[in-house]
């Protein structure tokens, strides 16, 4: 007899070479790589957390990065309970591609959780997105969150708090 | 699949089962795994439990089930053990289908492709990021130098105004030298030559002579510490606190008693004074009836007295303070006797204390040895003295104020 256990599907969206499988690198298994390796389709990964007392199953779907020639593929989201938004700090048009998969996920699945991470803060230096475009999506009731795959930094933060979100 | 040859359908199964690695899994309606087969191991798939719930096994079936829209295709979907799949999803029967299709090796050319086509453009969006910083650097650099151009003009137009302002001040200060003197003091003939040659464009030197009546020539030289305009308005004060005394009506007594003429404008000079700035000065005042040279020293060089027959004395009496040093400080005159022949020159430091190359000064003996045995003596001596003074200092800046005064008794 198979023990059911609470599974919930989290989508990571974003440009194309913004980190998001990083991110899941870093969550899932604590590594970071710096070559880069792009998606194709999709790679499904399970994070299994326990969520005040509560094991949860994390199914994360990691998306291949939007470009100029491939759009999202949405029939992915199908099914996801949230998602994380992922732009690249250091590339303006990153956010700017984030906002347009927002919009377009919200058209065709509805209002789901999710928040906005801005990786690669250990490149604040480089950093191109101004305070003031964060703080007009904070404004309009995103969640935003910077992080570093490279570190670690606001990576477990950020899926558990999605995770208490869709799990609420 | 029946409208095919038996071998092209062989095939067909051949590529799709075989070297696809076709696997299949069915659900029930209560998400429940019921069916299982085909090359599963491939997937990680190995172990499942037929009668148990599908999602707790096949984990990627999390929120895809129940299916509501069929066929449906999830392209290149890669699972936990790095292989690749097409997932294919039909409902049939009551119950949901997933086959299988191993796409790995296609995977992995598009990946290739991708990425090098990734590669490019985030070379070309650093590119295009390094151009809009170097063209923003670029503005502020143009910004700067158009600043730094501003700046430097209005330096410079500051500097000209300056430079006119300081023209137009030391004409004035030469303007205030009076020119040669040839005529009679009550009954000696008599000449004055002067020399002013500042360091700076004005100096601190102070050169004057008038007379006081018919029979009293009075000479002034000064030279006020430090160098430049300050230097020069205590000269022009200095000198105009003299030609105020010259004008009083009690003139010819201070003047023929010329420590109270010194008295007076101390007083006046020290009042104030909080630069500290002061004036070493001789003054000596000629009375054409006596023939007698009345002269008081504050600070100053001893004049150099060279009698007809060539013999050089040093004028070292009467000395004091500095003038603007110390109010009521005493001064005291004394008096030398002049006759047909006699000459007196008066210096300031800036002769005697010339430099050449190796920072020897020009010296008290130079002065006294060139009017001893000069060679040409229808050459004017002041002008000889400079002549001297500048070949000593051998082309190099004029290191101090110049000024002299000649006081020459005809025969």
């Amino acid at each position: 007899m198979i023990a059911t256990s609470l599974q919930k599907k989290l989508c990571m969206l974003g440009g194309f070479s913004v980190g998001k499988t990083s991110l899941i690198r870093r969550y899932v298994s604590s590594v970071f790589s710096d070559s880069y390796l792009t998606t194709v389709g999709v790679k499904i990964d399970k994070k299994t957390v326990d969520l005040d007392g509560r094991t949860v199953n994390l199914i994360l779907w990691d998306l291949a990065g939007e470009d100029d020639l491939s759009s999202l593929r949405t029939s992915y989201l199908r099914g996801a309970s949230g998602y994380l938004l992922v732009a690249d700090g250091t590339r303006r048009s990153t956010l700017d591609v984030a906002l347009s998969i927002q919009q377009r996920v919200e058209t065709e699945f509805g209002p789901l959780p999710f928040a906005l991470l801005l990786n690669k803060n250990d490149l604040k230096d480089q950093w191109t997105i101004a305070d003031a475009d964060v703080a007009n999506l904070s404004l309009n009731g995103w969640w935003v969150r910077s992080s570093s795959a490279r570190t670690g930094e606001g990576v477990e933060e950020a899926f558990r708090d999605l995770a208490i979100r869709v799990t609420g | 699949m029946e409208d095919l040859p038996s071998s092209v359908a062989a095939r067909l199964r051949e590529l799709t089962y075989r070297e696809r690695a076709a696997a299949y899994l069915e659900v029930d309606a209560g998400i429940n795994l019921v069916g299982a087969g085909g090359h599963l191991d491939r997937y990680g798939l190995a172990n499942l439990c037929l009668g148990e719930p599908a999602v707790e096994q096949v984990f990627f079936l999390e929120g895809l089930l129940p299916l509501i829209e069929t066929p449906y295709l999830f392209p290149s979907v890669e699972l936990d053990n790095g292989c690749a799949a097409d997932l294919h999803f039909h409902l049939d029967d009551g119950s949901v289908w997933v086959i299988l299709l191993d796409v790995t090796d296609s995977r992995d050319a598009a990946r290739r492709m991708q990425q090098k086509a990734y590669d490019v453009t985030l070379l070309q969006e650093k590119e295009a990021l390094l151009n809009r910083r170097l063209e923003a650097a670029n503005v502020a650099l143009v910004a700067a130098q158009q600043e730094l151009v501003a700046a430097r003009d209005a330096a410079r137009e500051a500097l000209h105004r300056k430079q006119v302002e300081l023209d137009e001040a030391r004409t004035l200060q030469l303007a205030l030298a009076p020119p040669p003197y040839r005529g009679v003091v009550g009954r000696l003939a008599l000449t004055v030559d002067v020399i002013l040659e500042s360091a700076r464009e004005v100096g601190g030197d102070l050169v004057d002579h008038f007379l006081v009546d018919d029979d009293l020539l009075v000479l002034v030289l000064g030279d006020v510490s430090d160098k430049g305009a300050a230097a020069a308005l205590m000269m022009a004060r200095t000198h105009a606190l003299f030609r105020g005394l010259a004008a009083r009506p009690d003139a010819s007594a201070l003047f023929r008693s010329p420590e109270q003429a010194v008295q007076l404008v101390n007083a006046a000079l020290s009042q104030g004074n909080s630069s500290l700035m002061f004036v070493t000065l001789l003054i000596a005042a000629f009375d054409g009836k006596t023939s007698c040279l009345t002269y008081v020293r504050a600070g100053h060089v001893p004049p150099f007295l060279c009698r007809a027959d060539c013999t050089v004395d040093r004028l070292e009496a009467a000395g004091g303070v500095p003038l603007g040093v110390m109010d009521g400080a005493p001064y005291e005159s004394a008096s030398v006797d002049l006759v047909p022949g006699d000459e007196l020159v008066i210096v300031t430091d800036g002769i005697t204390e010339a430099m050449d190359r190796s920072q020897d000064l020009f010296g008290d003996n130079r002065v006294a040895a060139l009017m001893a045995r000069r060679p040409r003596r229808e050459e004017p001596l002041l002008d000889q003295l400079l002549a001297q003074v500048q070949a000593f200092e051998a082309g190099g800046p004029q290191s101090d104020d110049i000024a002299a005064i000649l006081l020459k008794l005809e025969n």
